[in-house]
């Protein structure tokens, strides 16, 4: 179901027209009211003037998170904080969080955008959607909340915490569509397992998770164990939070709300831009918001772009699911290994859960690399100890055929490894000393 | 209808428009809402062809217009209802009305036109009472509305507005901004400066907030008019009335 036929549908031409406006608009405001932009732009020697067509925005200088930090908490808002209703932060796991400011019609252009996801996949009046992210600073929470309140469904701000007792709402309150982050879905999926409900016993019809990179394999796996459909869904609290783009029902990528956000894919080494198709980091420019513009903003994120048009009817420009984070990428030797690799392989082979963990060290000038795998429950009770090596040996060699390096493979008790909970989940353990 | 991209313009070495860019759909009013000096009226002049453009693109129904005479304009279709009205004012109201679809007579002969004011005068009772006075004697609302009445002669597809209010008693300015709501429920496409934004905002579709020969904001008239900045810069709302909201 498309929600705003005339933006997610607008023709390319037009679609060109709303964009060059709005980043026009943005760009005055931002040099105007950010004095972080003013510095940047005259280091940069561009003036915003100079910013006649979509493509000259390469002209101008990215934004990055150490740009964002150095800003803590209110320097990079575009509009006096009398005018801010609402201040959402990032986990700040890795650093000082990075505020962010949004002004009321902010706010509802961050509904707008998420009404969009829920009804791609196929939220109405009539759904009853749990939103298990965690509520608070995090904007995952409140971004879903927003949404599900504009299309006019019943929200339950469930959030984290006893998965039991999330078990116990989705099944009393008629859960229809379920929102959380695909770790927390796996967890959820395992409690269902446990507490001998079957998911025909529920009404639940869609999940829709993000928020960190998941694999087709685990999508496969959630989708049978829960007995539902998925919708992947990608934003970051600096450029919004949830609602950047959307998975639809066609599942050809993420459709960029573009008439909000600009996407470019650069080369992460030479910044240089690159060509729709081919593979680099994602830099979003927000051309909608009030308080919190940003400008070429280095994500982090590997994707692909792809502006053809889509058999769902939608315009909107899809960028592939997202392969992983730069900052997540491991380097052994001249080998780059993302964990979302190691999740495919592992989702995808019978005997094993898909809770996993990552050991990076170096032995005698070596890397190497362990993969810790939890067995399945079921599998332990039954398998001797020689399928079981068995097992061990299949991952190995499916690893080493996906990733070009050797891994270890060791198989953990059942329930031993951490689970997804409020934060976000820590799979790789790297040795090696820096 | 209209897609204006990175226009430039200005009057000897200076620069007045500085990259403005903006569009207005059929059937929709587009407010252009801005401080004095800001640059609305030469962005109008601009789009109507009595400025030429340094630089930038206008285009009028797909046809690129940047460049050509007024006349070149007024003839694809889109007609200006200047700031002060610029009427003739020793010609009778009738023949003000006349010269308005002066393009039209050459081409299209004497009946169609005579069709027109009669819907005009349909259209604002005031001048056909007035039919035969000389248009300098009318007040001022009238004068207006007799200088919207003689651009919609030349049956224009976009219709330019420039500060329809200005010098207007309060209760003029409503019944001008009454007509003003009344074409576009006629269908009729239009883009309207307005040093008045909370009366622009209120019966345009969308806008554009000009500062500086710049587009500062851009949306629907609702998301501007919840627009702070907006209020406080341009709707009058005082510092302590906001915060009491």
């Amino acid at each position: 179901m498309i929600w705003n036929a005339k933006y997610e549908t607008m023709a390319r031409e037009d679609l060109a027209q709303v964009q060059i406006e709005r980043l026009q608009s943005t760009l005055n405001r931002a040099r105007r009211n950010v004095a972080f932009y003013r510095q940047a732009f005259e280091r940069a020697g561009v003036k915003v003037e100079d910013v006649r067509a979509l493509p000259d925005l390469a002209h101008l200088p990215f934004t990055t998170k150490a740009d964002l930090r150095a800003a803590y908490p209110y320097d990079m808002f575009a509009v006096p904080l009398r005018d801010i209703v609402r201040i959402q932060c990032t986990s700040g796991t890795t650093g000082r969080p990075v505020v962010v400011g949004y002004t009321a019609n902010d706010v509802r252009a961050w509904s707008e955008c998420m009404a969009r996801v829920l009804a791609s996949g196929g939220v109405t009046e009539h759904d009853v959607v749990q939103v298990s992210f965690t509520y608070g600073l995090f904007s995952g929470g409140l971004g879903f909340h927003y949404g599900v309140e504009r299309i006019g469904a019943s929200v339950v701000p469930a959030s984290t915490g006893s998965l039991e007792r999330q078990l116990m709402i989705m099944r009393d309150f008629k859960t229809s569509a379920l929102a959380c982050t695909p770790g927390y879905a796996l967890a959820l999926a395992g409690a269902l397992a446990d507490s001998g409900l079957r998911p025909g016993e529920l009404s639940l019809r869609v999940g829709f998770f993000g928020a960190e990179p998941w694999s087709e394999a685990l999508r496969g796996e959630l989708e049978s164990r829960l007995g539902i459909a998925t919708v992947d869904n990608y934003g970051l609290t600096e450029v919004l939070g949830p609602g950047v783009s959307f998975e639809c029902p066609s599942r050809r990528g993420l459709h960029v709300n573009e008439d909000h956000f600009i996407a470019e894919v650069i080369d992460p080494a030479t910044l240089a831009v690159k060509r729709p198709g081919e593979e680099g980091e994602l830099v979003l420019t927000t051309i909608a918001k009030e308080g919190f513009p940003l400008v070429r903003y280095r994500t982090g994120d590997l994707t692909t772009l792809d502006p053809s048009p889509c058999p769902c009817g939608r315009t909107l420009a899809r960028m592939a699911r997202i392969r992983g984070r730069i900052d997540d990428m491991i380097n052994l030797g001249d080998v780059k290994v993302f964990p979302s690799q190691i999740e495919e392989v592992l989702a995808a082979t019978e005997g094993v859960e898909p809770h996993y963990e990552i050991v990076v060290d170096r032995v005698d000038g070596l890397d190497t690399l362990e993969v810790r795998v939890e067995i399945a429950a079921d599998r332990l009770e039954v398998d001797e100890v020689r399928s079981i090596e068995g097992l061990k040996e299949r991952i190995a060699r499916r690893l080493a055929a996906s990733l070009a390096i050797p891994a270890k493979v060791t198989l953990a008790e059942p329930k031993s490894l951490a689970r997804a909970g409020e934060g976000k989940l820590k799979r790789v353990v790297d040795r090696r000393k820096p | 209808m209209l897609r204006v991209r990175s226009l430039r313009a200005g009057f000897g070495g200076v620069e007045v428009l500085k990259g403005v860019s903006l569009h207005v759909d059929s059937g929709e009013i587009v407010a252009i809402v801005g401080a004095n000096g800001a640059g609305k009226s030469t962005l109008l002049n601009t789009v109507a062809g009595l400025v030429k453009p340094w630089s930038g693109s206008v285009a009028l129904g797909g046809r690129e217009v940047a460049g050509e005479t007024a006349e070149a304009v007024a003839g694809r279709g889109c007609a200006l209802v200047p700031e002060g009205r610029q009427l003739f004012p020793g010609l009778s109201v009738r023949d003000n009305l006349l010269l308005g679809a002066w393009l039209r007579v050459r081409r299209e002969g004497r009946r169609p036109v005579e069709a027109d004011i009669a819907e005009m005068e349909g259209m604002f009772p005031v001048l056909a009472e007035r039919r035969h006075q000389a248009a300098g004697t009318l007040s001022g609302g009238e004068q207006q509305m007799l200088a919207i009445a003689r651009a919609l002669m030349s049956r224009p597809s976009l219709l330019l507005l420039d500060e329809p209010s200005i010098g207007l008693a309060p209760l003029v300015v409503r019944s001008i901004f009454a007509t003003v709501a009344d074409l576009r429920k006629a269908g009729r496409t239009i883009m309207l400066v307005e040093q008045n934004a909370r009366a622009a905002l209120a019966v345009a579709d969308r806008g554009y907030v000009m500062e500086t020969g710049q587009v500062v904001l851009e949306g629907t008239a609702a998301e501007l008019a919840a627009n702070r900045d907006v209020q406080r810069a341009y709707l009058g709302k005082e510092y302590r009335r906001i915060e009491e909201r």
